[in-house]
């Protein structure tokens, strides 16, 4: 049976792919993001995290962001765990 | 005719405008190299259409400054060229799709074609065309491929015919775009590819980033002193004889003399202690600084287009925060250190005052140039490491407490680290040979006139008195507070002008280990050089540059003292280096854990302030 999570993408665990379901942020931040192809509805892959709380860094439309602590806590996925 | 070269950040707009119209302008792997626009022509048959490389965005709303310059820029041109990286076709066609909505004739290229195969994506150009209603063709900018027919193809730019999807529908249309011609051919990764997924291992990134570091500093002292050598061997041999020659010819003195060759020294030309335009001149710019500057930008040329730089800012992001910058804020400090005038307009890429400001400080207090350095390094060398180690730590010192002070005085907010990862790049030495060329050059014709200026100056000065008046007034600071003796009142003078000459002004004086240590801190941190002010009132405005001027006088007042006081009365140099860094580092992290809840308290607090993260 499948369960889905709901976390910020700065807990979810490294390797781990979820949906984007929410971005928590003012219009510049949601904008910036989602230019950088991180929005509601985007499947995303953490690939790294420097440090606990430092940048981690996000597959997403194809191409790598770095995207800082503050705005990965801010950012919430969906994630299937089996 | 007007064309824009349009496109996001680090899809090739700077190398494809540099191959249309045979202008250099910097090309590097990291987004944001361009932060101006530049101003190019293509002859195409009997026309000369006006070609222009705007700097990258993201989208047609703007996040920083760099982004305004692009937007304000397309309402000016005839015609768009959208770059598209084609191995990321899906991030970037959220910029076409809202660049159809300005109604221009544009066409589309899909450049990094040749790496987009390698890395198994096969775009069907035909069928995007039909998608977008514009043209599309495929080139390679790097190799100069396809180029010719987007030339050829410049007069079928058109309108697209297809009403813009609505914001919140742009992203399914991408979707459905990308699905129709992009097809994926699943393969191993390459070794690049390897080396991408390790450079951000928690453990072995951060190791390998302190050895970039560390080998870039020892290749510049190290390689630098090998070529110094070789320099100062040829100019021993073949152009000192024929100063000698001339000084002869011109009797040893006078006027002509003094100003060219400057004065005899044990009876003969010096070509470091002389002072003329002709000895010390040539001998700083092209003996001392040349060799090390070339060094810097021949590393820093492979970091760029390698591709390190990013990932570089990841590593450092949550050190910098602690400073009050975030990662991203190390490219235009890396590049202050070839000059500050480049880095200070990188700033352009940060999106808050508060970080600008910050940066703008941490670089024009506390990073010397490579002119600058060079000559540190070879006459504070002399007296041993220690002392130049005394050097970096104090700066280190500075930069901490400004940093960190800066954090919790400067008003606003620093948001957090959000930059694309580019891809590394295998650089292609010719790329890389014009780069370092274009830079040379630009250091020759920018700093040459200023080193003749600064010896021609100086010597007016002196004959003037000036020199000897102002040495009156600032002798209570400068002998009785720093310790040191009248004469460096001339190198403060011609600091303001230029900094590199400045230090090797020095040379004649005959100053002690510390003195010059000393002295040499001083002159990077009283004020910025006459190129680097000009930018930052540009770029900042009359009351950041009014604030940063006092805060410079302040901490060199205090910074000259503590140093009086100190250096080799209280500790050998050794010790005091060693007690700066330690101190720098204990205040770094003992204001971590509170910086980092306050910037995690700001977003909570910014959560529904839309309006204000804009401006």
């Amino acid at each position: 049976m499948n369960n889905k999570f709901l976390v910020t993408l700065a807990d979810l665990p490294r390797g781990q792919t979820g949906r984007v379901v929410r971005v928590d942020g003012g219009l510049g931040m949601r904008r910036h993001l989602e230019a950088l192809g991180i929005h509601p509805g985007v499947m995303v892959t953490k690939m790294s995290v420097i440090s606990g709380r430092g940048p981690s860094i996000i597959n997403a439309a194809g191409g790598q962001v770095a995207v800082g602590y503050g705005k990965t806590r801010r950012i919430w996925v969906e994630v299937e765990q089996r | 005719m007007k064309i824009l070269l349009v496109g996001n950040p680090n899809v090739g707009k700077s190398l494809i405008f540099s191959q249309l119209t045979g202008l250099r302008v910097t090309t590097s792997n990291y987004p944001g190299t361009t932060v101006e626009f530049y101003r190019g022509y293509l002859r195409k048959e009997e026309d000369r259409h006006e070609v222009i490389d705007v700097p990258g965005m993201y989208s047609m709303e703007p996040n920083c400054e760099a982004e305004r310059v692009a937007v304000r820029m397309l309402d000016h041109g005839d015609l768009v060229v959208n770059v598209v990286d084609a191995t990321n076709l899906e991030r970037n066609l959220n910029l076409t799709l809202q660049l159809v909505t300005a109604q221009k004739p544009m066409l589309v290229v899909l450049n990094f074609w040749d790496e987009a195969k390698q890395k198994g994506i096969n775009i069907n150009p035909k069928k995007l065309e039909k998608y977008l209603g514009v043209p599309v063709i495929p080139v390679t900018a790097v190799t100069g491929e396809g180029l010719n027919i987007m030339v050829d193809r410049l007069a079928e730019a058109r309108v697209s015919p297809y009403i813009p999807a609505k914001p919140e529908e742009r992203w399914k249309r991408i979707g459905l775009i990308v699905r129709e011609v992009q097809a994926l051919t699943h393969r191993r990764p390459t070794f690049l590819e390897k080396l991408q997924a390790f450079s951000f291992h928690p453990v072995y990134g951060l190791i390998t980033g302190g050895l970039v570091l560390l080998a870039t500093v020892f290749l510049i002292v190290y390689a630098g002193e090998f070529l110094i050598g070789g320099i100062e061997a040829l100019m021993t041999r073949w152009y000192l004889p024929v100063i000698q020659k001339l000084s002869e010819f011109l009797g040893g003195e006078g006027l002509l003399h003094d100003i060219f060759l400057g004065k005899l020294v044990d009876g003969a030309v010096d070509l470091e202690e002389s002072l003329g335009l002709l000895t010390t001149g040539i001998y700083v710019a092209f003996g001392v600084v040349l060799p090390y500057l070339t060094i810097f930008y021949f590393i820093l040329g492979f970091l760029e287009d390698f591709g390190y730089l990013p990932r570089l800012a990841v590593l450092v992001d949550r050190t910098m925060h602690r400073i009050g910058l975030h990662g991203f804020a190390i490219v235009p400090l890396v590049l202050a250190f070839g000059c500050n005038v480049p880095g200070i307009l990188a700033l352009r890429n940060l999106e808050s005052r508060r970080e600008k400001f910050i940066a703008m400080i941490l670089m024009a207090v506390g990073i010397p140039c490579m002119a600058q350095l060079s000559i540190i390094i070879g006459m504070v060398g002399r007296h041993g490491a220690a002392y130049l180690l005394v050097i970096f730590a104090f700066l280190f010192f500075i930069w901490t407490v400004l940093g960190l002070l800066g954090n919790r005085f400067v008003r606003g907010y620093t948001p957090s680290l959000l930059m694309e990862i580019p891809p590394y790049r295998l650089p292609r030495p010719a790329v890389q040979l014009k780069k370092l060329k274009m830079r040379i050059t630009a250091f020759l014709s920018e700093a040459l006139p200023f080193v003749f200026g600064g010896l021609l100056l100086v010597n007016l000065l002196h004959v003037s008195g000036i020199i000897a008046w102002a040495s009156g007034l600032l002798s209570p600071v400068i002998s009785g507070l720093w310790g040191l003796p009248e004469e460096v009142t001339s190198t403060l003078l011609i600091g303001f002008l230029r900094k590199d000459v400045a230090v090797a002004l020095l040379e004649p004086l005959a100053l002690t280990a510390s003195e010059l240590t000393i002295t040499s801190i001083i002159l990077t941190l009283y004020f910025p050089c006459a190129a680097t002010f000009a930018v930052i009132m540009r770029e900042m405005g009359l009351k950041d540059t009014g604030k940063a001027v006092g805060i410079m006088m302040i901490i060199t007042l205090l910074a000259g003292t503590f140093l009086n006081l100190t250096l080799e009365r209280l500790f050998p140099p050794l010790m005091l280096a060693v007690i700066l860094v330690g101190a720098a580092v204990i205040l770094v992290l003992t204001a971590a854990e509170k910086a980092e809840s306050e910037e995690f308290e700001e977003f909570q607090a910014k959560k529904n302030d839309s309006v204000s993260e804009i401006k």
